[in-house]
């Protein structure tokens, strides 16, 4: 679903990601993780075609360099920090995404009326973005997301802002999206929840992967906060 | 006092910031800048120079202080006015700026220093011609020179006061009603047209009063009450009416402060606090095609933000405004059917250069903010944004095109063929102006602001396309009103409408390659 050869992106004088290469296949959960400024987010961007970079990065076998329209289909990028359209309603904002991925007007009702009375949004959505709390804008941010069934769903902090009762449902939706096929791949901090969900898992130290591959295999019989500041301290030394 | 230093740079740095970081970028947005003031200020030392010369020949050349005091007044009044909302208002920095151990008042005074900057470069450009010209007309003192320098710094202080006054009354009487935003811009745009109408009366009543009492008009002296002092400073080398000028201007400054922090929170908590969370009707799942859904969404950003929405659409307003001023003013005169082509042509070239001189397109990739790298990752075609954004651009220009040309020529009544010329004159301008917009706001895009007026009035995008626009809008009117007699009689008017047709489709098919061949890169640079 994801194929990442040697990709490398630099700003002025500073490489943000040396070299990255890391394959993400159907129905696997990612966690990418790492210090603050590792290039996690950066490596986010360029697999979504937001920023340009060196090497090669194929999404649904399409590449994002030379095909970015055909592997922007299959993909869905969370940001951090939601930015959405704040003088539309949360409605509008659904429809907007749902025309651009051309959804029929069944098939995205359906899918926004189910996501959205999961996520405890259903009610809000006549109302304008701008009157939403950051957890709301947040749901309504992965909601867009949800309503297509992206084949590789790319989240930066997800679970950043979300009241507990979002975050158990969401950790449903992964797993039900997995299992249907989707790929997920996201950038977190909290490891507790990413060791109970992910299947896989991915980090990365200043630009470069340190270790990659299932979870079992990464931390083994330890937490994988423990294996995570074990491989930082390694690394540094 | 540290922190007023502090932020005031930030605020300054802030003000000329641009994305690309390149020394060649600000060396555009210098050459932009400087290429503006030297059409308007060449333009206006024109306008002034012939004005002096007809005063000279009754022996009043120095009323062109006052002519152009007032126009420059009446100029920075309606630029800064809707400028000072983003300033002030609902600013991304308010809370952040909220919880800091920073007084009020230096909040406001930072946030003035960095207004008055930008004040202090429209007053000069405005009046700097009208110094010019009267001291090529009148003897050479030194007294004087050093007091029109001096006025220079301190007349905008008093133009500060008005618009921050204004800026209050309207934020405070809007902030918390339902559609805020609308009325808001509604009501900046009334003030601005009331501006505007007092430059076209002003001028003709202070020269009116001038002429037959010998003394300033009275309302002049009202709310202008700088410029009277102003006036006799330099004419009369009165140092006492120099003192009572810096006075008036130091008041000014201080009772904007004042009134700004006085009312400072108060306004933004109520724009912070009064966003309505009532249902906008029911909810609808009707698939539209991408182009029309992003249009829609560019309406959406326009209606609600009261600074891009008056900046883009005061060129419209004017349009119409002056299609009846024309309209009135041959009519009222008598004007002969050559001299009703003579407004037929300012009308269709001024017409032409008010509705493309700010093209939204020039921002629209601005405002968008960060939220634009969201929309780089969905599968969105390229050329699908650029339609978007050139339908959006045309369709806020398209309704007011119609109605300035149904009054304009229902008032004065002329052949098929000039009205279909004009007509074609300004679409094509509006879409030759889109085009250069789009173009260049993808060259030099702002995504990161900390207020809205940054990305519309402060970005190289906006300023690189009105310099551009000025000369293929201004070249036709100069060359129409020096060449007036020979076109209308030798060539006539239709011919020159098709000449400049022509010259805009042949522009605008240069500049619709360039953003079709470049474009795409440009558009997946930005990051």
């Amino acid at each position: 679903m994801l194929q990442i050869n040697n990709l490398s992106k630099s700003f002025e004088d500073k490489l943000a990601v040396d070299k990255l290469s890391l394959n993400v296949s159907p129905g696997e959960i990612w966690a990418f993780i790492g210090h603050n400024g590792a290039g996690k987010t950066t490596t986010l961007k360029a697999i979504s075609g937001i920023i340009d970079f060196d090497g090669e990065i194929r999404v649904n076998s399409f590449n994002v360099k030379t095909q970015p329209f055909e592997a922007k289909k299959s993909l869905h990028y969370i940001p951090d920090n939601p930015v959405l359209y704040e003088h539309l309603t949360g409605i509008e904002q659904l429809n907007f995404i749902a025309d651009v991925f051309l959804l029929s007007q069944a098939e995205r009702k359906s899918q926004i009326e189910f996501y959205a009375k999961r996520l405890d949004l259903y009610e809000v959505l006549s109302q304008k973005i701008s009157s939403y709390s950051h957890g709301m804008k947040q749901k309504l941010a992965i909601l867009c997301a949800l309503i297509h069934k992206p084949k590789l769903l790319l989240l930066d902090e997800p679970f950043v802002g979300l009241d507990p009762k979002s975050s158990h449902e969401l950790k449903l939706i992964f797993n039900e999206l997995a299992s249907s096929g989707s790929a997920i791949f996201y950038s977190t901090h909290v490891l507790e929840v990413a060791e109970k969900i992910c299947s896989h898992v991915a980090i990365i130290k200043q630009g470069k992967l340190v270790c990659s591959g299932t979870m079992e295999k990464i931390k083994g019989l330890d937490s994988l906060e423990k294996t995570f500041l074990e491989l930082e301290d390694e690394t540094s030394d | 006092m540290k922190p007023l230093i502090d932020l005031s740079k930030i605020y300054i740095k802030q003000s000329f910031q641009q994305n690309n970081k390149k020394k060649r970028t600000s060396f555009s947005l210098i050459a932009s800048l400087c290429v503006i003031a030297l059409i308007v200020i060449f333009g206006l030392g024109f306008s002034f120079y012939s004005l002096a010369n007809q005063l000279a020949t009754i022996g009043q050349e120095k009323m062109i202080l006052i002519v152009g005091s007032i126009s420059a007044s009446m100029f920075v009044l309606m630029f800064t006015l809707y400028q000072q909302q983003g300033f002030y208002y609902k600013t991304n920095d308010y809370d952040f700026l909220s919880s800091l151990p920073i007084k009020t008042s230096t909040v406001v005074l930072a946030k003035y220093i960095s207004s008055y900057f930008l004040c202090l470069f429209y007053h000069t450009i405005f009046i700097l011609p009208a110094f010019v010209v009267y001291f090529i007309f009148t003897p050479i003192s030194f007294t004087a020179i050093l007091y029109s320098i001096i006025s220079l710094f301190f007349s905008p202080l008093y133009l500060l006061l008005i618009s921050n006054v204004l800026t209050i009354i309207i934020n405070l009487a809007t902030a918390r009603l339902k559609n805020k935003n609308i009325i808001n811009s509604v009501f900046t745009m009334l003030f601005t047209l009331l501006i505007i109408v007092f430059v076209a009366l002003g001028n003709n009543d202070s020269l009116t009063s001038f002429f037959s009492t010998g003394e300033i008009s009275i309302w002049i002296k009202v709310l202008l009450p700088f410029l009277p002092p102003l006036f006799n400073a330099i004419v009369l080398n009165s140092f006492l009416q120099f003192l009572l000028f810096l006075a008036i201007n130091l008041l000014a400054f201080g009772l904007a402060i004042l009134l700004t922090s006085l009312t400072y929170k108060r306004i933004n908590n109520f724009l912070f606090s009064s966003t309505s969370k009532k249902n906008k009707g029911s909810m609808q799942f009707i698939p539209r095609k991408v182009t029309h859904s992003l249009v829609k969404k560019d309406f959406m950003i326009l209606i609600n933000t009261p600074v891009y929405l008056v900046n883009c659409i005061i060129g419209a307003i004017m349009l119409v405004f002056f299609a009846i001023l024309y309209a009135v003013l041959a009519k009222n005169n008598g004007a002969t059917a050559s001299e009703a082509e003579i407004f037929v042509g300012l009308f269709a070239l001024s017409g032409a250069m008010m509705i493309s001189i700010v093209p939204p397109s020039a921002v629209s990739i601005n405002v968008e903010g960060e939220k634009l790298l969201s929309l780089k990752s969905l599968p969105i075609k390229f050329i699908d944004i650029v339609k978007s954004k050139l339908v959006f651009n045309i369709l806020a220009y398209f309704p007011f095109i119609l109605i300035a040309n149904i009054i304009f020529f229902a008032l004065i009544p002329t052949n098929f063929i000039i009205i279909l010329l004009c007509l074609l004159v300004q679409i094509t301008s509006l879409f030759l102006s889109a085009v250069v917009g789009l173009l260049l706001n993808l060259k030099f895009p702002l995504l990161k602001w900390s207020n809205v007026t940054q990305a519309v009035k402060q970005s190289m995008s906006m300023f690189v396309t009105m310099a551009i626009m000025m000369i293929f809008c201004g070249l036709p009117i100069l060359l129409f009103i020096f060449f007036a007699e020979s076109i209308l009689i030798s060539l006539q008017i239709e011919i020159y409408f098709l000449i400049i047709f022509c010259f805009y489709i042949l522009a605008l098919t240069i500049f619709v390659w360039i953003l079709l061949s470049k474009g795409e890169k440009l558009y997946k640079k930005i990051q």
